[in-house]
């Protein structure tokens, strides 16, 4: 199948446009949140069947950060080499499209340029010689409008018929003997490509060791100044585009006095931030009130198909591998949908209406008197949703420090996944109390986010003092015009995102009730195989339903997990849990939503006749087995809560951290340090309110 | 002699030219987007406490920091 990919400046539209070319059908190998790796997608032209692969906005192919490294390395990919480029640019902005567009130009692949929005060009009657620019680059030009779908069949048309032949040549010329050496061991081609190669071999993993350290020598022996050579590369394509800009645009210049007049209220010294904050305020009361309906639907749908699976399959092994492991697996994944859609909802809407980046322009200042970056506060918001998009967010952060910073702080931030072990506790907590119209539970709740926000906000104070890197003092980032979001395409990513949220978190979540499920129902030796033996000696006079309770008992505290909890509650001990609750932090370990499944499959293992009771008044009768008293105290639930607001239980975000900082040690010393505070702070909680 | 001004002496609203040999001052991020030498530059907005500030370089809103600005010179000819 062919390859094509689709390459842009930010901001143009392209996500779009790669949407309205492939609909559904498309798969993220990513997380939810903003692109910031590829995306597959296929176009059906009705012939032909085409993979496209949709990439990062950038303005450069020489990277300047992580994700602009993405585009670099689809491009020099030779072990699939691309068949051909869409290339969407934004004709309002011609100038600095195209600079990237000569670029891509030079890599003498076949290409189509699709120039995107031209309604709104017109509208500010302007016009575009599109003919002008077919010649100068030898390729197809497709005008488009998304937003009014026009063009779409001229270029679905466009890729079915494109060249697969380049007709263009470049020009571009190698100065440095550097380049035409490497051209010449690499045997490569093209110009442009030989001098990518020099400039970003580092980014790339086409060479091996002793290919490397080839290039290296050369470059090295060759004194190859790369700021300035990039520089003057960079230079020499403007003074290209200004030379051919005048024949191509009627009018070169545009004031979008809109833009100005909403950036005078967004950006003001005060209006700014009150808004700012009142969107935030907005969007969490959304967040809770408009989910509350749909999650009570969903606990008790489960619960009741749980139930239902249990009387008609027989009673057997797998009866209840699936009325007590997998179906109570999956409802705590398909719980999450509602408040996880209408996050992501939010934060689309807020990027792709151009607010975000006034937000970061105007917390930049704020933000960096904690080691931090006004677009710190992408990630951070992102955070608020699931760490492992935002950490991702943080790519387009260019100061390494900064960006290192935001990565290790953002797990701090409550993220979706603590939020049903938090309901849970604080019901515990509190029992529910409306008076007056307020909400004592949803005050804690507000408490919890401000706690994850402030830590947040402390471990970059402290760790700016500790990190000592080299500073690449740069901070850039372009205010788009504003745009209002399309609902499509609102619609379309809130469903791709939200979708594969649940399928990545819930292989996690499902896999790990079914091994529970297994290590609870299996158990070595005899105390486990025949506990009737040991529970009627001392137990003969209860009745039968206490009878079957203490057995159940019984035989999970001699199962394999009761085993393994037994064997940390030395540890956890001084923090007020029992082994039982051991458990849990355990599985929490792989994801921290895994606490409120395991405890449901703890709880209705030991307690078979109580199928039918929520989890909640099933941990609220649970006692403890040490004490005799009930286990979830006020001073248990409290430095449970305080355990989970600081731990780093979360397999994923470990796993996203090293890839992001490319190495094992900020992930450990993330880990390490998180759940140390967690368990110093759940040590100190517990101590001094018991 | 005229002081040498740079973005960051910028007025409101008040349109300049980026000097001569300033490519050195410039990170290559900003030249990549399209500012260089003898580029035309408006002073868009400063964020609230001045910092940063957001300059127009033909049609297109580009923030940074004042102290990135400080180091390019303009004229205003």
């Amino acid at each position: 199948m062919k390859k094509f990919v689709l390459i842009g400046n930010p901001n143009t539209g392209k996500t779009s446009l790669f949407n309205s070319l492939t609909g559904l059908n498309q798969s993220t190998g990513n997380y939810p949140g903003i692109t910031v790796d590829r995306k597959v997608g296929k176009i059906n032209t009705g012939k032909e069947t085409v993979n496209l692969i949709d990439l990062p906005g950038t303005y450069s192919l020489e990277p300047n950060s992580a994700d602009e490294e993405i585009v670099l390395n689809e491009i020099l990919n030779i072990v699939e080499p691309i068949d051909a480029i869409i290339y969407v640019a934004d004709p309002s902005n011609l100038r600095r499209n195209l600079f990237l567009f000569s670029q891509i130009r030079d890599l003498e692949i076949p290409c189509i340029l699709v120039l995107n929005r031209i309604d709104n060009l017109k509208e500010n009657g302007r016009s575009v010689a599109h003919q002008k620019l077919s010649d100068t680059f030898k390729c197809p030009v497709v005008l488009t409008s998304i937003k009014k779908g026009l063009g779409l069949d001229k270029l679905k048309e466009c890729i079915l018929q494109l060249n697969t032949n380049c007709s263009y040549q470049s020009k571009f010329e190698l100065k440095n003997e550097a380049y035409k050496e490497l051209k010449k061991i690499n045997s490569i081609k093209n110009n442009y490509w030989a001098w990518l190669i020099a400039h970003h071999h580092h980014t790339h993993k086409i060479f091996s060791e002793i290919e490397l350290s080839h290039i290296k020598f050369v470059l090295k022996d060759q004194k190859l100044d790369a700021e300035t050579a990039l520089k003057e590369e960079a230079i020499e394509r403007y003074t290209f585009i200004d030379s051919i800009l005048k024949d191509v645009l009627n009018k070169i210049e545009l004031n979008s006095s809109t833009t100005s007049k909403i950036d005078k209220i967004l950006t003001h010294k005060y209006y700014g931030y009150v808004l700012f904050f009142s969107i935030l305020f907005f969007m969490f009361q959304a967040i809770y009130s408009w989910s509350s309906v749909p999650m009570d639907f969903i606990d008790a749908s489960f619960s009741n198909i749980a139930n239902w699976v249990s009387k008609v399959l027989p009673e057997n092994r797998l009866n209840q591998l699936i009325s007590e492991a997998l179906i109570p697996g999956i409802g705590g994944v398909v719980i999450f949908i509602p408040q996880i859609a209408i996050l992501f909802g939010f934060i689309s809407i807020l990027e792709q209406s151009g607010y975000m980046s006034r937000v970061v322009f105007i917390m930049d200042r704020f933000m960096r008197r904690f080691g931090l970056n006004g677009k710190s506060i992408v990630p951070l918001i992102s955070g608020v949703a699931c760490a492992i998009p935002a950490i991702m967010a943080a790519r387009n952060i260019e100061n390494t420090k900064e960006r290192l910073i935001t990565i290790l702080v953002v797990p701090f931030m409550t993220c979706a996944a603590r939020l049903p072990v938090y309901t849970i506790l604080i019901a515990l907590m509190i029992p529910t109390n409306n008076t007056n119209g307020f909400n004592l539970q949803g005050l804690v709740l507000l408490l919890m986010y401000l706690l994850g926000f402030v830590s947040s906000i402390i471990a970059s104070i402290v760790l700016s003092k500790l990190i000592k890197q080299d500073v690449n003092d740069v901070f850039i980032i372009e205010l788009p015009e504003y745009q209002i979001p399309q609902l499509k395409n609102l619609l379309h990513t809130l469903l791709t995102k939200t979708k594969s949220f649940v399928f990545d978190a819930g292989k996690i979540i499902v896999a790990v009730s079914i091994i529970l499920w297994v290590l609870a129902s299996f158990g070595p030796g005899d105390r486990f195989n025949n506990a009737e033996n040991y529970v009627s000696q001392f137990d003969s006079n209860a009745n039968s339903i206490e009878y079957e309770d203490a057995l159940a008992a019984y035989k999970l505290e001699h199962s394999f997990l009761g085993y393994i909890g037994k064997g940390i509650e030395p540890a956890i001990k001084p923090l007020g849990y029992d082994w039982k609750i051991g458990i849990g932090l355990i599985s929490s370990f792989a994801a921290r939503e895994v606490f409120v499944g395991t405890m449901a499959s703890i709880y209705s293992v030991g307690s078979k006749l109580e199928n039918k009771k929520t989890i909640l008044e099933k941990l609220r009768q649970a006692k403890n087995n040490n004490t005799g008293k009930r286990t979830y105290t006020f001073a248990v639930s409290l430095s449970l809560l305080i355990f989970y607001a600081f731990a780093m239980q979360c397999a994923s975000t470990i796993a996203i951290v090293k890839r992001e900082t490319n190495s094992w040690k900020w992930p450990i010393f993330q880990t390490l340090g998180m759940t140390t505070i967690a368990y110093l702070g759940a040590f100190l909680t517990y101590t001094m309110l018991n | 002699m005229q002081k040498k001004r740079t973005i960051a002496d910028l007025n409101s609203n008040e349109v300049a030219y980026i000097a001569k040999n300033q490519n050195g001052n410039i990170p290559l991020k900003l030249i990549q987007m399209g500012c260089v030498s003898n580029t035309k530059v408006v002073l868009k907005m400063k964020a609230p406490s001045s910092d940063p500030i957001c300059i127009q370089i033909g049609g297109n809103d580009i923030a940074l920091r004042v102290e990135q600005a400080k180091k390019i010179d303009i004229t205003t000819l």
